[in-house]
């Protein structure tokens, strides 16, 4: 297994150097000088170009891209201008908020789906079944941010039962409990509106590839023993439906994630989508690729999360 | 007590479609003895393995329901237990073998884990008895590195090997019963012939009947004490092996025969039935196999003919047949 | 003599009546058959006729101001009322769709475009040039789409007109989603390549092309029209978040996702609904009647599925 997992990352090191210098070449090429915003307009020419020198920006285009990789490397990623703070520093607490949200939602959304999708395979066209369908079929297509502006619309502003947006209540001095209840609360909205989407798709794939797998042979050869529905459905065919569930789930934590882009502006949430956004506004050039960077590296972590798990439960893979 | 371990009687199973009714088991009696060889012959679609799966209630519903009939296992209906009964007899008194090695082991569990699944529920063996007797079971279907195979999952073996793996599987329980369902038409002929073999050789040790569902006459011949031919849902002959071979009545049965390449013989060219199988949505008036027959009368094609028998053990379902016999 | 012609009667007879049929013929005939998918359909023709026809459905321009009559509630002269410029809302809703419809639909055919061809010629060839080509579309895929669409669109269409924006969106859009079809289509061109006939056309010296248009596309046809029919509904869902974030197609051209971006003011979001709300149903329509015909779709062309 070890080596399967040694395979699969060497496998993707030239994906990595080839997305690292995409990112790269996006920033080198985005319109107006890295610095030029953030400089003092009353420098002198030989002032500015002393702050060129001294960021590295003279040097040919490899050589500075080798000088990022090498301090990328090290998890020096620069500055921010916005934030007058090093990227380091305040990348990790913008994605804990994210996380927050988003492994609530994962829990629920896994924990839920699956045995919805389940029931409903085995009975369809039951009146459970029908509802899901139609359930689901809403929350794909049901636009996150639109959703999510309804929600604050209804349970918000007209009823008042669930802070507008942010984290927290802003200046108050909540502690312990009261602090949590707190943002739990302001967690509610966010965190309903991507639940309900990923339920609409982890629904109808669960139902999909269940439906896939209880018309197989081996299914009837489960029956044809005398086992249990119960024993034939969670047993037998489950085991091979997750088959793909588990690959879906690898797909599923940097879907989340950047997903959350839209959500955290609708709902100003603090987390790495904003600061995304943030930094794209106001050309914060060391945190928009330490950003993408971090969404390329989690999707490629749970590709490789997924090619695991496919290994773990698939005997057909190879491992060796 | 009779020497009957199955009786099936007037067995009919319809499937309900958007586009009208399926009878694709219409009105089948036949009875398998004790240690004995049934063998059931047709072409693709008449019914044969509908039956199979309707004597264990495997056929899915909705679309298919048995509507009547009775199938008496050592005197009892199964169409009329319940649930939890009907479970406690597959896999342990009646069991099943598919015509589809390849895909009838679960590709996620070892083939070890298959065999003792039905072990542990029916025989309430233990973890490490099942496993014992998982090993000696794959050593009785002539499976080489018993103890090594037990542990490995389908997609490592050939088909043959899956197949006897199947049979080891369905033999597990000493069932009084085995249905196999087209068991060796997946194979190679190589293979065929071992896998009868070892088939032929456990119902000898297990004293196991066989319910053998084929097209291939060269398999019932190899196999079979009794046969019965199936045509569109309905028994139309049936007779002992060896007098069904010498004596074919109905002219389908005929044709079968016809259609077999022979060495003795060395005919010109092969015969084949004129036509193909109905769709079962339109099925002919009268007697199914009239458009096809070359024997056919007017009352072929009015009425439909029943099951007479004409000598003893030696029934046939046709007019023209009956009246040569009279 | 009497019995041959009785044969030859009751085969006719029993002709079972869909092998008679064509396949797109049955493919319809099944599609037919999806109530729920004929409502898709249903939908769909409402929104693309009211946009096509904007112009007669509504007397005011897209961009003609009233600066009188700014912010107003509905009324009978103006059914969703004005925005801050005293436009009529309604009627940059009607032309929003057309913008929105239509970056769907240049999306989805570019992306389709791409994934069918790279996945056609890597499965068809095989070798390097597929190691390479599948290697591509895993980079492209490595990339989480919401995050990188946004930041191509920051940097790329930073200081353009609002037209070459919204073609740069079509691009962005239909150039990241192509790596998920490519992967499907090479499958089934591998696959296809195994069977009999297409081996069979190959053992007869039939040359490359022919067996390309003649079994590979026809049978490769389905995936890609459900696909196409998914990947638009998918489109019109970016387009519209994109724009809400003020990073896809910018006012003034009116489209449904930056109409929506009314609401990220509170006070629009909390008194004045129906400046956000009715684009916001009309994705929501538009993206579900794509997906209804597209499930619609792949029922009725997948031989798999039963019903």
């Amino acid at each position: 297994m070890l080596r399967y997992i040694a395979r699969r990352l060497v496998h993707m090191i030239p994906v990595v150097i080839i997305i690292s210098i995409c990112i790269f070449t996006i920033i080198k090429i985005t319109p107006g000088s890295p610095v030029g915003l953030n400089l003092d307009p009353n420098m002198t020419a030989e002032q500015k170009q002393a702050e060129y020198e001294r960021l590295g920006l003279h040097l040919p285009l490899p050589v500075q891209y080798a000088n990022w990789v090498g301090r990328s490397l090290r998890g020096d990623f620069g500055i921010s201008t916005l934030y007058n703070q090093p990227v380091k520093d305040i990348v990790p607490s913008f994605v804990w908020n994210s996380f927050r949200l988003n492994v609530f939602v994962f829990i629920f959304a896994f924990l839920l789906s699956i045995p919805i999708g389940i029931v409903c395979a085995v009975k369809q066209y039951s009146l459970t079944d029908n509802f899901w369908t139609v359930f689901s079929l809403f929350g794909i297509s049901m636009p996150s941010f639109f959703f999510g502006l309804l929600l604050i619309f209804f349970f918000a502003t007209k009823l008042g039962w669930f802070p507008i947006s942010g984290m927290e209540t802003a200046g108050s001095n909540l502690t312990g409990i009261a602090s949590i209840l707190d943002q739990l609360r302001h967690m509610v909205l966010p965190a309903t509106v991507l639940t309900i989407a990923s339920l609409a798709s982890l629904v109808r794939y669960t139902r999909t590839s269940m439906l896939d797998v209880i018309k197989q042979d081996y299914v009837r050869t489960a029956r044809s023993k005398g086992l249990t529905e119960k024993v034939v459905i969670y047993r037998h065919a489950f085991r091979n439906a997750l088959l793909p569930i588990v690959t879906l789930l690898g797909f599923w934590v940097p879907l989340l994630f950047s997903g959350a882009v839209i959500l955290e502006t609708v709902f100003r949430w603090p987390g790495i989508g904003q600061i995304m956004l943030n930094a794209i506004n106001w050309r914060d050039y060391n945190l928009m690729m330490a950003t993408l960077l971090f969404f390329a590296v989690l999707t490629l972590i749970g590709n490789l999360l997924a090619d695991i798990g496919y290994a773990i439960v698939d005997p057909r893979i190879k491992v060796e | 007590m009779s020497d009957k371990v199955l009786e099936v009687k007037n067995l009919k199973t319809y499937f309900y479609t958007d586009k009208g009714v399926v009878k694709a088991v219409d009105g089948v009696d036949f009875s398998i003895e004790y240690g004995k060889t049934l063998g059931i012959v047709g072409e693709s679609g008449c019914g044969k393995s509908i039956t199979s799966m309707s004597v264990l209630r495997l056929i899915p519903t909705p679309p298919g329901k048995i509507e009547d009939g009775e199938v008496l296992f050592e005197g009892r209906d199964l169409l009329k237990v319940s649930d939890k009964e009907i479970r406690s007899i597959r896999g342990n008194d009646i069991s099943m073998i598919f015509q589809e090695p390849m895909t009838s082991l679960n590709p996620v569990f070892t083939i070890g884990d298959q065999i003792m699944e039905a072990l542990m529920l029916h025989q309430k063996l233990t973890d490490e008895e099942a496993r014992k007797k998982a090993i000696e079971m794959i050593k009785l279907v002539n499976i080489p590195r018993a103890e090594k195979i037990v542990d490995e999952y389908p997609h490592q073996l050939s088909g043959g090997m899956r197949q006897r793996v199947m049979i080891a599987m369905s033999l597990a329980c000493m069932p009084k019963l085995l249905i196999a369902d087209e068991p060796t038409t997946a194979l190679d002929v190589t293979i065929q012939a071992q896998v009868l073999e070892i088939m032929n050789d456990l119902k000898e040790k297990l004293n196991t009947a066989i319910m053998l569902i084929t097209h291939d006459l060269g398999v019932i011949a190899e196999m079979a004490d009794h046969v019965i031919v199936m045509y569109c849902g309905k028994v139309v002959e049936e007779a002992p092996v060896q007098e069904l071979f010498d004596n074919p009545k109905h002219p389908y049965t005929m044709g079968l025969l016809n259609s077999k390449p022979s060495i003795i013989e060395n005919k010109e060219r092969l015969e084949s039935i004129e036509g193909s199988v109905p769709n079962p949505k339109f099925l002919p008036k009268g007697c199914y196999f009239n458009p096809r027959c070359k024997f056919a009368i007017e009352k072929c094609r009015q009425e439909q003919p029943t099951l007479e028998e004409i000598t003893p053990g030696h029934k046939v379902s046709c007019f023209v047949a009956c009246k040569e016999v009279e | 003599m009497e019995s041959k012609v009785m044969i030859e009667d009751s085969q006719q007879q029993n002709i079972p009546k869909e092998q008679s049929i064509g396949p797109w013929k049955m493919v319809w005939i099944k599609f037919k058959k999806k109530k729920i998918a004929l409502v898709g359909v249903f939908i769909l023709v409402i929104l693309v006729l009211s946009s096509v026809f904007a112009p007669f459905l509504t007397p005011y321009g897209q961009e003609e101001m009233n600066f009188t009559n700014i912010n107003a509630a509905p009324s009978r002269e103006h059914l969703l009322g004005t925005d801050n410029l005293g436009r009529d809302y309604l009627t940059r809703l009607l032309y929003g769709g057309r913008i929105s419809l239509m970056v769907g639909v240049i999306s989805a055919f570019i992306s389709v475009t791409l994934g069918s061809t790279i996945g056609g010629i890597a499965g068809f060839f095989g070798g390097r040039i597929d190691n390479v080509l599948m290697r591509f579309a895993e980079i492209v895929m490595s990339f989480p789409f919401l995050p990188l669409a946004i930041t191509i669109s920051a940097v790329v269409g930073a200081d353009v007109e609002p037209e070459t924006k919204m073609y740069i969106v079509m691009m962005i859009i239909g150039g990241l989603s192509w790596p998920g079809l490519s992967r499907i289509v090479r499958g089934q061109i591998l696959s296809l390549k195994e069977q009999e006939f297409v081996l069979a056309a190959k053992a007869l010296g039939i040359p490359n092309y022919k067996i390309i248009l003649k079994h590979l596309i026809p049978n490769t046809i389905g995936y890609i029209i459900v696909s196409a029919a998914l990947g638009m509904a998918g489109a019109i869902m970016s387009e519209s978040a994109l724009s809400f974030l003020g990073l896809g197609v910018v006012p003034p051209t009116p489209t449904w996702g930056n109409m929506v971006q009314n609401a990220r003011n509170l006070h629009v979001l909390r008194t004045r609904p129906w400046l956000w709300i009715p684009p916001g149903i009309a994705i929501l329509a538009a993206v579900m009647s794509i997906n209804l015909i597209g499930d619609g779709l792949r029922d009725a062309i997948d031989p798999k599925s039963n019903n």
